[in-house]
C-alpha cells in the first residue's frame, strides 16, 4: 500500500534518510528500530507525507490518497498548552471533519481521558500528555497510523489497554507503523521490523528473526548490534 | 478556529500587547496631539478688496474659533506655500448686495493646498454666518411684499430670533487647490506615526512568533495532515489583518489627520513582511533579529525620506515611507 523507491531526505548537507527502498503492506504491524538519530522519525514523516523526499519517490494506493487516511502521532507533543483535553478533541474532530464518534469514544475509554477531561495541557503529567497526543493523532480514524514513540511515560495499565486496542484495530484492517525503544511494545505490537542506522535501512526483517538469533547483523552497525544483543541476553 | 483564538487570548502577553500597551501609548500620546491641535491657531487670510462693513460683521461672528484671521485687500497666493495661511478666502466685491438679494453664487472663493487640513471648519462657519443672513433677507423681502406697511429692516432683525437651530445648507464655494508641495506630514505627527507603526509591527511580530511556536511544536504539521490544504495560513493572515486594521482604524480616528491612499496599505504590507519572514526564516530568533533590523532601518529611512535627504524608489521597500506617498 506504500512503496518507497530510493527515498532520500537531505538537509543541511547531510543525508537524514539515505536511499531507502521498501514497502508497507495493508494490515502490517511494522516497527522501525534503530539508535537515536538513525533517521526513524524522518522516515516516518516522509511516509506520512508531512515532508517531501528530496530524492526518490513514495507511491501509495488509492486508499491512502483519500482524505484522513493517514494518522500520525509525532514524537513531540504537538498540543496547545493552554487548552483543555476536551477543547483539543473538539477542535481536531472538527478539523478532521468526518464522523468518527464511536472510534473517538473507544479511544477516550481505553485511555481514560475523562479523568482529566477539563484540565489544560500544561496541568497534565507527562504520561497524560502522551495520551492526548496519541488520541489527537488518530482522531480521524485512519487506515494507516504512524506512531513515533507513543508510549513514553505512559503507565503500564494504560499502555496495556492501548496495545490491546491497537491490535483490535489492526484486526479490522488498520496498518500500524511505529517507532519505539521499548521491547515490550515491540513484542506485543510488531511482526515486521526495519533496522535503521545513520539514515540507512540496513535490513527488513521480523521480530521473530531478531529475537531468536537467526539474524546476521553487519559488523559495522555496532549501536544496533548492542541494542539487539542486549535484549537477547 | 475559535478555540485557536481562545488559546491566543489566554496568554497574558496577548493582553499586555493588545490592551495595556495601547492604553499606555494613548495616555502618553493623546494629550500630545490634543495640545498641538488646541494650541496652534490656524492662520486664515480673508481678502476683501473693497473693505466692506459686512466682512467685519461676519468675522466677528466666527471669532471664538481656533482661527487666527488676517484681513487684507489684495490676494497673495504665496502665503499658502510659505504656510503663513492655511487657506485664503476671497470675498466678492458685492458681497453685501449679493447676500441681501439672496444670491449665493460664487460670493466667496476658497484657496487651499494639499496640506490644508482644518480650514474646512472655517468654511463651514463662514457659510453658516452668510447663510443666516441670506435667509433672513429673503424672509424680510417676502414679509414686506405681503405687508407693505412693515419695515424691511425690522423684519430682518426680527428674523434672527427664529434662527436657532440653524438650517443645514449647502453653499457654493469655488474651491481652488494650489499646486504647492510641501512636506506631507508635519513634524509633530511624524514621531506619532512611526511609534504607531513600531507598535503595529510589534503586535504582528508577536502573532508571527505564535505561528513559529505552532510550527516547532508540530501543530502546523498536524493541521496540514488533517486538512490537506494550507488554509490555516490564510486564517492566520486574515485574522491578524483584521486585528491590525481595527487598531489602525481606531488610532487614525483618534489622531484625526488625513492620510494619503498608500498609508492604508501599511498594515497589510507589514503583515505580509512578517509572513514572508515566517516562510523564509526558519528560526524564531532569526525572525526577531530581522524584524528589529527592519524596523530600525525603516525608522531611519522614514526620517531621511521625510527630510528629503533621500528620494529614491528603493526607500519604498521600507513600509513607513508609504506615508509620504
Ligand atoms: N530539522 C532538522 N534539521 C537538520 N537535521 C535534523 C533535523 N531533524 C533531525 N535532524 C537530524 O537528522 C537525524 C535523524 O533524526 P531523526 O529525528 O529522524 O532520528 P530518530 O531516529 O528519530 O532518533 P530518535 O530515536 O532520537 O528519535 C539526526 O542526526 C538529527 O540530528
Ligand atoms: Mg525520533
Amino acid at each position: 500500500m506504500l512503496q518507497l523507491n530510493n527515498v532520500s531526505y537531505r538537509k543541511s548537507k547531510s543525508d537524514l534518510v539515505n536511499s531507502v527502498s521498501a514497502s508497507v503492506h495493508a494490515g502490517d504491524r511494522l516497527t522501525i528500530f534503530g539508535p537515536n538519530g538513525a533517521g526513524k522519525s524522518t522516515l516516518m514523516r516522509l511516509m506520512a507525507g508531512i515532508i517531501e523526499p528530496t530524492g526518490g519517490t513514495i507511491t501509495s494506493n488509492d486508499l491512502l490518497k483519500a482524505k484522513n487516511a493517514i494518522g500520525y502521532v509525532p514524537q513531540q507533543l504537538a498540543l496547545f498548552n493552554n487548552l483543555t483535553v476536551k477543547e483539543h478533541l473538539r477542535f481536531y474532530r472538527k478539523m478532521a471533519g468526518n464522523n468518527t464518534e464511536n472510534f473517538i469514544n473507544e479511544m477516550i475509554e481505553t485511555l481514560q481521558l475523562k479523568n482529566f477531561w477539563n484540565k489544560q495541557i500544561d496541568e497534565l503529567s507527562g504520561g497524560m500528555k502522551r495520551k492526548v497526543n496519541l488520541t489527537v493523532g488518530m482522531i480521524q480514524q485512519p487506515e494507516i497510523v504512524f506512531l513515533d514513540e507513543p508510549f513514553v511515560g505512559v503507565d503500564l495499565a494504560a499502555k496495556h489497554d492501548m496495545l490491546n486496542w491497537l491490535n483490535q484495530l489492526n484486526k479490522r484492517g488498520v496498518t500500524i507503523v511505529f517507532v519505539t525503544h521499548d521491547w515490550q511494545v515491540i513484542h506485543q505490537l510488531a511482526d515486521k521490523m526495519w533496522l535503521m542506522e545513520s539514515g540507512n535501512l540496513l535490513q527488513e526483517t521480523t521480530v521473530d528473526e531478531v529475537v531468536h538469533n537467526r539474524l546476521e547483523l553487519p559488523n559495522t552497525s555496532t549501536a544496533l548490534h548492542k541494542m539487539i544483543s542486549f535484549h537477547r541476553s | 478556529m475559535l478555540i485557536i483564538w481562545k488559546s491566543i487570548f489566554k496568554r497574558i502577553t496577548t493582553w499586555v500587547l493588545m490592551v495595556l500597551i495601547p492604553i499606555v501609548l494613548g495616555i502618553i500620546i493623546y494629550p500630545m496631539i490634543k495640545d498641538t491641535v488646541s494650541q496652534v491657531s490656524v492662520p486664515i487670510t480673508v481678502v476683501d478688496q473693497t473693505d466692506q462693513a459686512i466682512t467685519e460683521e461676519l468675522l466677528k461672528e466666527i471669532e471664538d474659533s481656533p482661527f487666527q484671521v488676517t484681513k487684507t485687500e489684495s490676494l497673495d497666493l504665496r502665503l499658502l506655500s510659505t504656510g503663513e495661511a492655511e487657506a485664503i478666502f476671497v470675498f466678492n466685491d458685492e458681497l453685501e448686495a449679493n447676500i441681501l438679494s439672496g444670491n449665493t453664487d460664487k460670493i466667496v472663493t476658497w484657496y487651499r493646498t494639499e496640506n490644508s487640513y482644518v480650514d474646512g471648519l472655517f468654511k463651514e462657519k463662514l457659510a453658516s454666518a452668510i447663510m443666516s443672513r441670506v435667509v433672513r433677507a429673503e424672509a424680510a423681502s417676502i414679509v414686506s411684499h405681503y405687508r407693505p406697511e412693515t419695515e424691511w429692516d425690522e423684519v430682518f432683525k426680527y428674523g434672527l430670533k427664529y434662527f436657532d437651530p440653524r438650517p443645514i445648507f449647502e453653499m457654493k464655494f469655488e474651491h481652488i487647490h494650489s499646486a504647492q508641495n510641501t512636506s506631507s506630514i508635519d513634524s509633530g505627527n511624524q514621531l506619532l506615526f512611526i511609534i504607531m507603526w513600531l507598535y503595529l509591527s510589534m503586535l504582528i511580530g508577536y502573532f508571527t512568533k505564535i505561528l513559529y511556536e505552532w510550527r516547532t511544536d508540530g501543530i502546523l504539521e498536524r493541521l496540514k495532515l488533517l486538512q490537506q490544504t494550507q488554509y490555516y495560513y490564510w486564517s492566520w493572515f486574515i485574522g491578524v489583518l483584521a486585528i491590525t486594521y481595527s487598531f489602525s482604524f481606531v488610532a487614525i480616528q483618534l489622531i484625526e489627520v488625513p492620510l494619503n491612499n498608500w498609508a492604508y496599505f501599511i498594515p497589510f504590507g507589514t503583515v505580509l513582511i512578517c509572513f514572508l519572514f515566517f516562510i523564509l526564516v526558519k528560526k524564531k530568533w532569526s525572525m526577531y533579529a530581522w524584524l528589529i533590523s527592519y524596523s530600525v532601518a525603516s525608522f531611519i529611512i522614514f526620517l531621511l525620506a521625510d527630510w528629503q535627504i533621500i528620494e529614491s524608489e528603493w526607500m519604498y521597500l521600507f513600509i513607513p515611507t508609504w506615508l509620504l506617498g
